[in-house]
C-alpha cells in the first residue's frame, strides 16, 4: 500500500482510505501519524457505512471514468492488485493525452 | 516457516485433561472460558509463536467440546457444546492459519449430531448464526436442511438468510484466494481439493443468481424475523442486496462525500480521471 502512495505522484492513481472506526479517543490524523499511514483517508461517516456495508479490509478499484472494476473482501494478493491497477492506469493514460 | 498445525494424535474422546467427575455443565463452562481466553489471545498476540500457541489451544478446546457433546448426547449442555464446537472450528478457519481438515473433523461431527438430534429444537437459530460464518460443504448442507425442515418459522427464516450470506461470503473468498496461492492451498487442506475445485468450476454469475434468489426469498417469506445484532431479516437483506447490486464490478461507484484526516472536505468524484484504490480499513 505504501509503495502505491509513492506511485501516485507519477501516475494517474489515487489511494483513498475510508476509516470504519467510529469510536476513537485519538483523532484519525493522530492514529495515522502514529501508525505511519501515508494515504489520504475519509473519516468515519455512518451514512457511507450504511450504503457500502463494508467489512475490513475491503478494496475497490475504480477506473478513471468512475466505474468499479475490481472488488476484494480481505487481504488481496499484492501481485493481483498491482496487475489490476497497471491495466487501468494504461487505459487512463491515452485518455488523458487527448 | 510453515504454519501448518498438526494436532497430537492422542487428542480426542478417549483422553480428556479434565476430570470426568465434573458435571457436563461444569466442563462446558470451563471449556468456554478456555476458548474465550485463547481466542482473545489470538487477536492480541504479539509474536507469531504466541499466536500459534493460542491457535493450538483453540484447536484442543474444539476437540474437547465435541467429545463432551458426544459423551453426553442427552444432557441439556450437549446442544450448547455442539454450537460452541462449530463456533470454535469456524473461528479457526476464519481467523487463524490453522489448516487441518480431513474426515470426522469436530465441525463435521457437531453438524451431524445437530441434524440427528436437534432438528426440532426451537433454539436451532443460534446454531444457524454460527454455522452461517462457515465455508464447508457441511455448513451449507446444514443450513439448507434446516431452512426446509425446521418446524419453527424463526429458525427456517434465520437458516434461509444465513445460507444466502454463507454463499455470498464464499463467492467473495473464492475471488480472494484466486489472487493468493498460499491461501488457496490452505483452503484445499481445510475443505478438500475436490470440493474447492467444484466451487471454482462454477460460473460466478450462476452462483450469484442462487444467493440473490435466497436473499429475496428470505425477505419475502421471513422479512419480519429479528436476527440478533442485525435487525430484521428484511433490513439485513436490503443492505446486502444493495451492496451486491450497486457495489459490483461494472457499476458506477456511488459518490462519497466527507472529510479527510486533516478535516478538509473532499469527494470520491474529485479523482475522476485517475484510477482510484478505495480501501475500507480499521486500525487496532
Amino acid at each position: 500500500m505504501r509503495s502505491l502512495v509513492l506511485k501516485e505522484q507519477k501516475q494517474p492513481l489515487a489511494v483513498v482510505g475510508f476509516s470504519v472506526n467510529d469510536r476513537e479517543s485519538k483523532t484519525l490524523a493522530e492514529v495515522m501519524r502514529q501508525a505511519e499511514l501515508p494515504w489520504r483517508s475519509f473519516k468515519f461517516e455512518s451514512e457511507v457505512i450504511r450504503q457500502w456495508n463494508p467489512s475490513t479490509p475491503t478494496f475497490y478499484v475504480i477506473d478513471a471514468r468512475g466505474v468499479i472494476r475490481n472488488k476484494w473482501v480481505g487481504g488481496v494478493g499484492a501481485r493481483a492488485m498491482d496487475d489490476a491497477l497497471e491495466k487501468l492506469i494504461r487505459e487512463a493514460v491515452p485518455a488523458q493525452k487527448k | 516457516m510453515s504454519l501448518l498445525l498438526l494436532l497430537p494424535v492422542s487428542v480426542g474422546a478417549q483422553e480428556l485433561p479434565q476430570t470426568l467427575a465434573d458435571s457436563p455443565a461444569k466442563r462446558f463452562d470451563d471449556l468456554n472460558k478456555r476458548f474465550n481466553k485463547a481466542a482473545n489471545g489470538i487477536w492480541n498476540a504479539k509474536t507469531i509463536e504466541d499466536r500459534k500457541q493460542r491457535t493450538t489451544e483453540v484447536a484442543v478446546v474444539t476437540h474437547e467440546l465435541i467429545a463432551l457433546a458426544e459423551q453426553n448426547p442427552s444432557d441439556p449442555t450437549a446442544f450448547s457444546a455442539l454450537v460452541a464446537t462449530c463456533n470454535a472450528a469456524i473461528s479457526l478457519e476464519n481467523n487463524t492459519a490453522y489448516a487441518v481438515g480431513g474426515k470426522n473433523t469436530p465441525e463435521q461431527r457437531a453438524i451431524a449430531q445437530l441434524l440427528r438430534n436437534h432438528l426440532q429444537n426451537e433454539q436451532l437459530d443460534t446454531a444457524c448464526i454460527r454455522i452461517g460464518g462457515g465455508f464447508s460443504r457441511e455448513c451449507e448442507q446444514f443450513l439448507r436442511r434446516v431452512s426446509r425442515e425446521s418446524p419453527h418459522r424463526n429458525v427456517r427464516g434465520t437458516a434461509c438468510l444465513k445460507l444466502a450470506q454463507l454463499l455470498y461470503a464464499r463467492a467473495q473468498r473464492l475471488a480472494l484466494i484466486a489472487t493468493r496461492p498460499d491461501r488457496a492451498k490452505r483452503y484445499e487442506s481445510l475443505f478438500g481439493k475436490a470440493f474447492l475445485d467444484s466451487l471454482r468450476r462454477r460460473e460466478p454469475a450462476d452462483a450469484a443468481g442462487e444467493y440473490v434468489a435466497l436473499y429475496e426469498q428470505a425477505a419475502r417469506e421471513y422479512g419480519d424475523i429479528a436476527i440478533p445484532y442485525q435487525g430484521t431479516v428484511a433490513e439485513q437483506v436490503a443492505l446486502e442486496l444493495n451492496e451486491i447490486r450497486r457495489l459490483a464490478v461494472g457499476k458506477p461507484a456511488p459518490e462519497i462525500k466527507g472529510e479527510d484526516q486533516q478535516g478538509t472536505p473532499f469527494k470520491l468524484s474529485d479523482y475522476r480521471g485517475k484510477v482510484v484504490l478505495l480501501y475500507f480499513w480499521q486500525h487496532g
